[in-house]
């Protein structure tokens, strides 16, 4: 084990020992002279009480030079390293960087990589530690700083994968590896320009990044995109090289051929026209013969299935109201329902009506993962558990549309301003009767909702309210006013969740909203807003993998994601394109990193030192030096 | 014996006696200081004793004349004194470099010159013989026993002369003067006796040996006596110059220790040699060591 300090500077307090050391001695050297009588019996003291009592002195002595040193060792910070550890850091190393995307996976193009690579490995210097790194989107060691047996095994191991090309991550883990050794990077790469897209190569200081070519195709063929029109299918071909050539290109909708074409391919993208539309449902797959370039790139998935549509939960008060109540709860719904799933179509949203009481009940099951919003239409009959439930709702990333009605609602709404605890609150006023009935204008243009209704929420303001309820907007965004001036929808943010007020209601009674033709697109846009937490992309690259389905989106192709919905995972079309750049250009590239590595050292310092915190037990020593110090101190004097 | 008040003590305290120039002056304040307390004469019977009457002759003063014998004889007859003149005294004044010690404003050897004086001064006036010893490891001067005139100041010349002079040798001058001795008469050592005291003792026996009453002032320093010193320090010998580095605090019990011891062997000792032994300070006034003399005087004579 070694001793190391997270603050060295500190030890050059040490250097305080003088101050003791050169008090003892001055004081051994400049005694007063006092001249007396007859120092016989003076020297007669018993040699033994004055032997103990030179020890005493430098004793004391011993016990003050520890005590500075302990408070300057204290305030260095140190910590105890494996001194292999500390060897093993210090010793210079080469790292051989193996480019795994999917441009290295040509035909022909991965045995000259390895060969690359192992040649790497046996020109690394004597005493160089050896380790490798593969790299594409992501990256991994394949294997640590050690012998090159290991190296030569991993690099054996390596195939490429269907992710593209990052030459900064890369570079960024190799570095990282080295650590603050000296040492060299080894690149071996076909050097796709596109692999810089993503940002500089930074390496540590004192790093040399060598750059083996492995080559690349001489050409490439590939499907880039996908597009459907009503009378035919768009297929973008992607051709690398300079010379143009016939290329077959395929398209098939689950496992049916439906369309295929021979193209002329010129260099660069090529639209093909494919004679058939796409259905509305299944997996469109269109290919091209390539045998070439990169296979993996040769098809490209397209899923026609309809998106699933976003439940949505409508609360409706429920119990004993007032005269009217049901019948005003029952407009409002009919019109909801109407507006987010015409005609009862299947449409973007799936409408689910509960009331109040129902959904408080301790019977009820918890909202699910599947409901993307809820609009609360009236909140009597809700109780404390069903507050407690919708607060947890949004609280935890759901969205909820609160509409206020036009009557007051002092068993339902009027209770929720505590629905988040007070904060906030939702501002629900008395309910206003207009004798002119006013209109809704937006307040803020690029708000979502407003952004998604385009020219139409300019037409907002056509609409007519004779009952309304002014809202309080507090810490809230006001989003839209009535012409009178009072908000009319006023957003709060609770939690990871979004909460939108409205200040009206949404049936037909006390206003014309329902009737006019801004009522579904404003409800559509006001819900997708709502509901745009839920986390379900259906279409991915290779690479850009949702939490728990990376295994499947690794693999391009058509996969079940396990709930019954099918994924779409295509490559990245950039990868492609084999254009290189040189290796000189590719050095260029790379920046030294000046003080990331010693950044991270001293970071990997602290953590230990923290871990071990050796000052306090320095310091305590400190303490207890100095008493037996004084202890000591007082027995000499 | 009456007391000294405290304005006749002023002239025995030996800072203030210290202060004074004249060493004849000195004796003379101490003596009379200390007289001036006593309120009777301490020189009745001393000075001169009748003899006998001789019939007058002519040339003889006629103030010699009896005049109340002639009025009851009507003869003229002489009275005949005879000076009692028959003690010597020896002052034996130890002048070595550690006499020269002083922790306040008198030494020891200054201590010892007043005292000295004072005694030369007190035994002139009783009409003893007095000599004088100045010696360190040597007789450094001498003044021979006498009564003449001129014995006081050449006494007084002598202790003026006194300096710190080189390491002790207590017991050499002791005896010397044992070995020339003519008659007994008194010693009176001033000194330190921080010497051998075996030696010291011995010398000292010889003395009495030869029939001479000894008396002994051992005069110390308060600070050796007491040992004050509280700071570290390097304490260096002033006869041999050597030195050692001292804590006080460690130091002083066994110091303290070994003075007293060395006190009470001299006073056991020297008691049963018949040798009278008097411990003085250079703070302690004169009439100490002044009633000490006139007892040994007393008690002898």
């Amino acid at each position: 084990m070694g001793l190391s300090f997270l603050v060295p500077a500190f030890l050059v307090g040490g250097l305080a020992v003088l101050v003791p050391l050169v008090l003892h001695l001055r004081r051994r050297e400049r005694l007063p002279r006092l001249p007396f009588s007859d120092i016989r019996f003076l020297r007669g003291v018993p040699l033994e009480q004055a032997r103990r009592r030179r020890l005493r002195e430098w004793l004391l002595l011993v016990l003050r030079v520890a005590a500075v040193l302990l408070f300057a060792l204290a305030f260095a910070r140190p910590f105890l390293n494996d001194t292999d550890d500390a060897a093993f850091a210090s010793q210079p190393a080469t790292v051989v960087l193996i480019d795994t995307s999917f441009s290295m996976s040509a035909p022909a193009q991965l045995a000259p990589a390895r060969a690359l690579a192992l040649e790497a490995i046996d020109a690394a210097p004597d005493g160089h530690l050896v380790g490798v790194v593969a790299f594409d989107t992501r990256t991994r060691v394949v294997a640590e700083l050690g012998e090159r047996r290991a190296a030569r095994s991993a690099v054996e191991a390596v195939t490429p994968g269907a992710r593209a090309t990052r030459y900064a991550d890369g570079l960024a883990a190799a570095g990282a590896l080295i650590g603050t050794r000296d040492g060299r990077i080894v690149v071996v790469t076909d050097l796709q320009a596109g692999g810089w897209d993503a940002g500089d190569g930074l390496v540590p200081p004192g790093v040399d990044v060598i750059v083996r070519d492995a080559g690349r195709p001489a050409g490439n063929l590939a499907i880039v995109a996908v597009e459907s029109t009503p009378t035919q299918t768009l297929a973008v071909l992607f051709r690398a090289g300079t010379v143009a050539d016939d290329a077959t290109v395929s398209l098939w909708v689950d496992d049916e051929l439906l369309a295929e074409v021979v193209v002329t391919a010129e260099p660069g993208h090529t639209t093909v026209r494919l004679p058939v539309p796409l259905p509305e449902a299944g997996v469109a797959t269109v290919s091209v013969t390539d045998g070439v370039g990169y296979g993996v790139d040769d098809r490209r998935y397209r899923l026609l299935d309809p998106p699933e549509p976003t439940p949505v939960l409508i609360v409706v008060g429920g119990g004993v109201g007032a005269d009217g109540d049901a019948a005003r709860d029952a407009d409002a719904v009919f019109y909801l329902q109407r507006a987010l799933a015409p005609g009862g179509s299947a449409g973007p949203f799936l409408p689910e009506v509960v009331r109040a009481e129902a959904y408080g009940a301790p019977t009820n099951g918890e909202l699910g993962p599947r409901t993307g919003a809820v609009v609360l239409a009236g909140g009597r009959g809700l109780g404390r558990r069903g507050r407690e439930r919708l607060a947890t709702f949004v609280r935890e990333g759901g969205g909820l549309l609160v509409v206020g009605g036009h009557a007051a609602d002092p068993g339902g709404l009027d209770r929720l301003d505590s629905l988040f605890g007070g904060e906030p609150e939702l501002g629900l006023g008395a309910p206003l009767t207009h004798r002119e009935p006013v209109g809704l204008m937006s307040q803020d243009p690029r708000h979502p909702i407003m952004r998604g209704l385009g020219g139409q929420a300019g037409a907002l303001g056509q609409t007519r309210f004779s009952r309304t309820r002014p809202l309080r907007a507090g810490d809230g965004t006001v989003l839209a006013r009535f012409s009178d001036g009072n908000p009319a929808l006023v957003e709060h943010s609770v939690g990871a969740g979004r909460l939108l007020v409205f200040g009206a209601a949404l049936g037909a009674d006390g206003s014309d909203f329902p009737r006019r033709a801004t009522f579904v697109p404003f409800l559509h846009e006001t819900l997708a807003y709502l509901s745009s937490n839920d986390p379900r992309p259906r279409e991915f690259i290779v690479g850009d993998s949702p939490v728990g389905t990376v295994a499947l989106t690794d693999v391009p192709g058509v996969h079940d994601a396990g709930d019954g919905r099918r994924l779409v995972v295509n490559v990245d079309p950039r990868e492609s394109d084999p254009t290189a750049v040189t290796p000189e250009q590719f050095v260029a590239a790379v920046g030294t990193l000046s003080r990331a590595a010693e950044r991270q050292e001293r970071d990997a310092a602290r953590a230990r030192e923290s871990g071990q915190q050796l000052w306090r037990v320095l310091l305590m020593l400190m303490i207890v030096v100095l008493v037996a110090d004084g202890l000591l101190g007082r027995r000499v004097v | 014996m009456a007391s000294v008040t405290g304005r006749e003590r002023s002239f025995l305290d030996p800072a203030v006696v210290a202060r004074i120039g004249s060493l004849e002056l000195i004796a003379r304040t101490i003596v009379e200081g200390f007289f001036a307390g006593l309120h009777r004469s301490p020189y009745k019977g001393f000075s001169v004793e009748f003899s006998e009457y001789r019939p007058y002759l002519p040339g003889d003063a006629p103030s010699t004349i009896d005049w109340k014998l002639f009025a009851r004889s009507d003869r003229h007859y002489v009275k005949k004194f005879e000076q009692e003149t028959n003690l010597e005294c020896h002052l034996l004044l130890d002048v070595s470099a550690s006499m020269g010690y002083a922790s306040h404003v008198v030494s020891k050897l200054r201590f010892g010159v007043c005292l000295a004086a004072a005694l030369a001064y007190l035994m002139h006036r009783q009409r003893d013989a007095v000599g004088l010893t100045l010696f360190d490891d040597h007789v450094v001067d001498s003044v021979p026993v006498g009564t003449r005139g001129g014995q006081l100041r050449a006494l007084l010349a002598g202790l003026s002369r006194a300096s710190p002079g080189t390491r002790s040798d207590v017991q050499m001058p002791l005896h010397q003067l044992a070995a020339g001795l003519r008659r007994r008469g008194l010693v009176v050592l001033i000194s330190d006796l921080l010497d051998d005291p075996a030696g010291i003792i011995e010398g000292l026996k010889h003395l009495r040996f030869q029939g001479s009453e000894v008396l002994v002032l051992q005069t110390l320093d308060p600070a050796e006596l007491t040992f004050p010193f509280d700071q570290p320090a390097r304490f260096e010998d002033l006869e041999t110059a050597d030195a050692v580095s001292v804590v006080p605090a460690q130091v002083r019990a066994h110091y303290l220790d070994r003075m007293r011891s060395l006190s009470e062997r001299y006073r056991r000792e020297l008691r049963l040699a018949g040798v009278d032994y008097h411990q003085l300070d250079t703070a302690t006034p004169f009439d100490t060591a002044l009633r000490a003399y006139l007892a040994t005087r007393a008690r002898r004579w």
